[in-house]
């Protein structure tokens, strides 16, 4: 009842709402393409696999690319060794107009005159394999532009493209950029729509779900062999591969939400997962030992760490900072000897602490049945009966919980989730924090669509914030 | 795959040529280079004189400096590493980007403002170059050497291929290129250029400045091309074609060993002059049990804060990579040099760490050793209270560098004094 005051409330004066946006907070600028993006383009343009190039300070998995790096002789010359194989293998051009037509699709816009009397003198000096070298290591190839306060229809057809797929404009939007109609309300809502169809797309919108989660951690969280001999490789693997199928099923057969993303009861336990987790006693993403066994030091759980993720990914709560690093060693010699369990209730208890502890701590508490490789036990490693029961505000009341199922729950129904679901996605989508206004507008249509995920990246990519850009006052 | 196509192809083209460069003789005083390491988590201070036992026969060329506090600001964002990290190499306390909570530096690192000065760098074609032999760790903060302005990081090379690469693979072929050749290699980098001045055009602030950046690596490579090799690369080569990058524990030494030997080559051909060298950061998971046996099957960071023999496993780690240090400083140290002294005499080695112990962090008397490039050695220097930053002062006069201050004004308290002794 409440959720549809909310929404009627904001029909109202949604359509007002929308004219008065303000152009989001980011200015005209330029984004340097992703090491995935860059071979993604390579092997679109050119037919050619496998060509990766790995600059340096990246991270694949990272959710947010934030572009604080800029191109360095290191990464200048990963361009460069990948620009001229790419020349020993490239085929299908033996003409000048072929050769311009690939540059076009490769800067993603028409070419300027003086271009083409450049790339023309690249073409008598070096043929095609020249024009390809070229290319690839060109700045209108390396970067997304955003230069003007509004998009044009050719930086708007890229948007797209990197947004949903990771690569190039495809001919679809490259024929409605061309036409000039791209921008054009209902030609845009029929483009994203197309997209929205197509596997390449699907999948990609799998992967960033599974970034937001931090799923890959699992692959790759140390953990202590001695005590945990059956988290093997494989049951690492076994627990991506159920999250990577739980969210392909959610999104795409089911159209699920948000709310079926935290709260869903079935899941794509192979054989070995099954056995390892034994009983039922789980449901939604995080009970899932993908999430579990990554928030947890090698030897146990971390109640610390899965507050941490939920108040980041989930609540979007502020950082709190961190206690000088001398305060948690002075006190090492007595806390380890407790139980992570214990533990929390000494935080709770000691005023210093809880200060911050008494919000980190609580979504952490609720998962303690949930051991370090994500297995359900009723006892902790002190042989204490487990107290999963805790306390924590949430849309700004605070809510009693029980349990991984109880947190799931709580978290589904509220309103700050899906609020962070937003902004986290959209960070992801503009590589920086989007301004509250837009947020607002995309958290709009977000709830109008019942929080489906899917639409939320619809909403994202046929948002203002997605095609204008704030220009300063020289 | 590419880059192994390239350093192929320098075994077998540069493998005949000799030092062509080297003994023109018309140089009468080599370039001071300086080499920056970090080394991740501090020391053992009761085991300090152990530790150092490696480099007991370099002693001759080494000042062991101590009583210099990284003057971090409590309650910086982040985390502890990260922010020794930034404090140290920058002098001055971190901010906390509007887009995340990254913590980032405020302003350039001590290794760019030298690269920034002429009379320092000269005519060396690659300003300065970052490396590292492990960059795993989920914060870029804490392991980044280098800063190009505030909130600009400059990451570090890991991948020796890629790093050999960066510093041979665009130099002229021995003798020079044809003419076709070279005008092709230049025709690349003036669409590049130009076409980077039409994008950059309506931009400003920090985005044309990392566009500048762009174009500053073009001219690298421009200048590059105009250097002959000169110089004998294979075994270089060799060396860092045998590294199996997909091994970064068992590999660690030799992948460290790798990029000593790609940064002499380079310093010997004045390629560079001023080169950061990370081993791994603070927060590194790098498992030493199987290269140190007797150290416990954990990762690095957390042998140091859960570890059951603390001291001793971090002895022996720190020992470990002295001694690998240690190899590389002889080598230094049996290299002719342009000017007919050696290699290590004109190379200034400074050797630091983020914190000075690593189980409860704490950041006075950070441990420093210095070797060659114009010391006076077998010292041991103590000072009281002095920050980091007055060491990095001391060392940019002395290269040539006229700053009077390096970092926040209240972290400079002037050079210090009988470091470099009287020259």
């Amino acid at each position: 009842m409440r959720g549809l005051i909310f929404l009627s409330v904001l029909v109202a004066c949604g359509q007002d709402r929308m004219e008065r946006i303000p152009a989001p907070d980011i200015p005209p600028r330029v984004r340097l393409l992703t090491d995935a993006q860059y071979a993604n383009a390579v092997r679109d343009l050119l037919g050619l696999e496998a060509l990766a190039v790995h600059t340096p300070g990246t991270d694949p998995h990272q959710l947010v690319h934030e572009d604080l790096v800029a191109v360095d002789g290191a990464a200048l010359v990963e361009y460069r060794m990948a620009a001229e194989q790419a020349a020993r293998q490239a085929t299908g051009c033996a003409d000048l107009d072929c050769s311009l037509k690939l540059a076009e699709r490769a800067f993603r816009r028409p070419l300027q005159s003086d271009e083409i009397e450049r790339l023309r003198g690249v073409f008598e000096l070096g043929g095609f394999p020249l024009v390809v070298e070229t290319v690839l290591q060109a700045p209108s190839f390396l970067y997304r532009t955003e230069l003007t306060g509004t998009l044009s229809q050719y930086e708007l057809a890229a948007e797209l493209a990197f947004f949903f797929y990771d690569s190039l404009p495809d001919d679809g939007l490259w024929a409605a950029a061309q036409s000039g109609k791209l921008a054009n309300r209902d030609t845009l809502a029929l483009e994203v729509d197309r997209l929205l169809g197509e596997s390449r797309v699907q999948g990609h919108l799998v992967d960033v779900v599974l970034d937001w989660f931090e799923i890959h951690r699992v692959l790759d969280a140390p953990k202590d062999g001695e005590l945990y001999p059956e988290f093997t490789t494989e049951l690492r693997e076994s627990m991506y591969a159920e999250t990577q199928l739980f969210v392909r099923d959610l999104m795409w057969r089911r159209h699920g939400s948000l709310r079926e993303l935290l709260t869903a009861q079935s899941t794509f336990a192979d054989a070995q997962l099954a056995a390892h987790y034994g009983g039922a006693q789980r449901a939604g993403i995080l009970t899932q030992g993908s999430v579990l066994a990554a928030l947890a030091t090698p030897a146990r759980e971390s109640i610390i760490l899965r507050g941490v993720f939920v108040h980041r990914n989930l609540l979007c709560t502020p950082e709190l900072g961190r206690p000088p690093f001398s305060t948690i060693a002075d006190l090492a010699g007595f806390t380890g000897k407790l139980s992570e369990s214990q533990f929390a209730h000494y935080r709770a208890a000691n005023t210093y602490c809880s200060t911050c502890h008494r919000i980190i701590d609580p979504p952490g508490r609720a998962l303690e049945h949930y051991d370090s490789i994500g297995r359900w036990r009723d006892t902790d490693e002190l042989g204490i009966a487990v107290e999963d029961d805790t306390t924590f505000e949430i849309d700004g009341h605070r809510v009693d919980v029980r349990g991984g199922i109880e947190l799931g729950r709580a978290l589904a129904d509220s309103d700050q989730v899906a609020r962070c679901a937003v902004q986290r996605l959209t960070e992801h989508a503009f590589g920086r924090k989007l301004d509250r206004a837009n947020i607002d507008y995309v958290l709009f249509k977000f709830e109008e669509a019942d929080r489906e995920l899917v639409q939320l990246f619809r909403a994202i990519a046929l948002s203002p914030a997605f095609r204008e850009r704030r220009v300063e006052e020289p | 795959m590419k880059r192994r196509t390239f350093l192929k192809g320098a075994l077998a083209s540069f493998g005949a040529l000799g030092l062509s460069r080297l003994v023109r003789g018309d140089i009468p005083r080599a370039p001071l280079r300086l080499l920056i390491i970090h080394k991740p988590n501090g020391t053992i201070p009761a085991a300090y004189d152990t530790i150092l036992e490696p480099f007991a026969d370099l002693s001759a060329s080494m000042v062991v400096v101590e009583g210099l506090d990284i003057k971090k600001k409590p309650n910086t964002p982040g985390e502890d590493h990260g922010n020794g990290m930034v404090t140290f190499t920058t002098g001055g306390i971190t901010f906390r980007a509007d887009a995340s909570s990254v913590p980032l530096a405020e302003r350039a690192s001590i290794d760019q403002l030298l690269a920034r000065e002429p009379a320092i760098v000269g005519d060396a074609p690659i300003r300065s170059l970052q490396l590292a032999a492990d960059v795993r760790s989920a914060a870029l903060f804490t392991r980044t050497l280098s800063y190009a302005g505030r909130g600009a990081p400059i990451p570090s090379v890991q991948n020796p291929q890629a790093a050999f690469t960066r510093v041979f693979g665009s130099l002229a072929a021995p003798g020079g290129d044809p003419t076709t050749v070279r005008m092709r290699k230049q025709s690349v980098l003036d669409f590049a250029a130009a076409d980077l001045q039409r994008v950059t055009g309506s931009l400003v602030g920090a985005e044309r400045e990392r566009l500048d950046r762009h174009l500053e690596a073009i001219r690298e490579v421009e200048r590059l091309l105009d250097r002959s090799a000169g110089f004998d690369s294979s075994t270089v080569a060799q060396q860092v074609l045998a590294i199996d990058n997909a091994q970064l524990d068992a590999q660690h030494g030799e992948i460290g060993a790798a990029h000593f030997a790609i940064v002499r080559a380079a310093f010997q051909c004045d390629l560079t002059r001023i080169v950061t060298f990370g081993w791994a950061s603070g927060q590194s998971q790098l498992n030493f049990s199987r290269l140190l046996p007797g150290v416990e099957n954990l990762g690095y960071h957390d042998i140091t804060h859960m570890g059951t023999h603390v001291d001793q496993d971090g002895t022996a780690v720190h020992r470990w990579y002295n001694e690998r240090m240690a190899e590389m400083l002889r080598t230094l140290r049996d290299t002719p040099d342009l000017d007919g002294r050696t290699l290590l005499d004109n190379t200034l080695v400074v050797v630091w760490s983020e914190m000075r112990t690593a189980p409860n962090h704490t950041f006075d008397s950070v441990p420093i050793q210095l070797f060659g490039g114009g010391l006076i050695g077998g010292r041991r220097l103590v000072y009281a209270n002095r920050p980091t930053n007055d060491l990095w002062l001391t060392i940019a006069n002395h290269l040539g560098h006229p700053m009077t201050c390096f970092g926040d004004a209240e972290r400079c308290t002037g050079p210090l004094p009988d470091l470099f002794g009287s020259m």
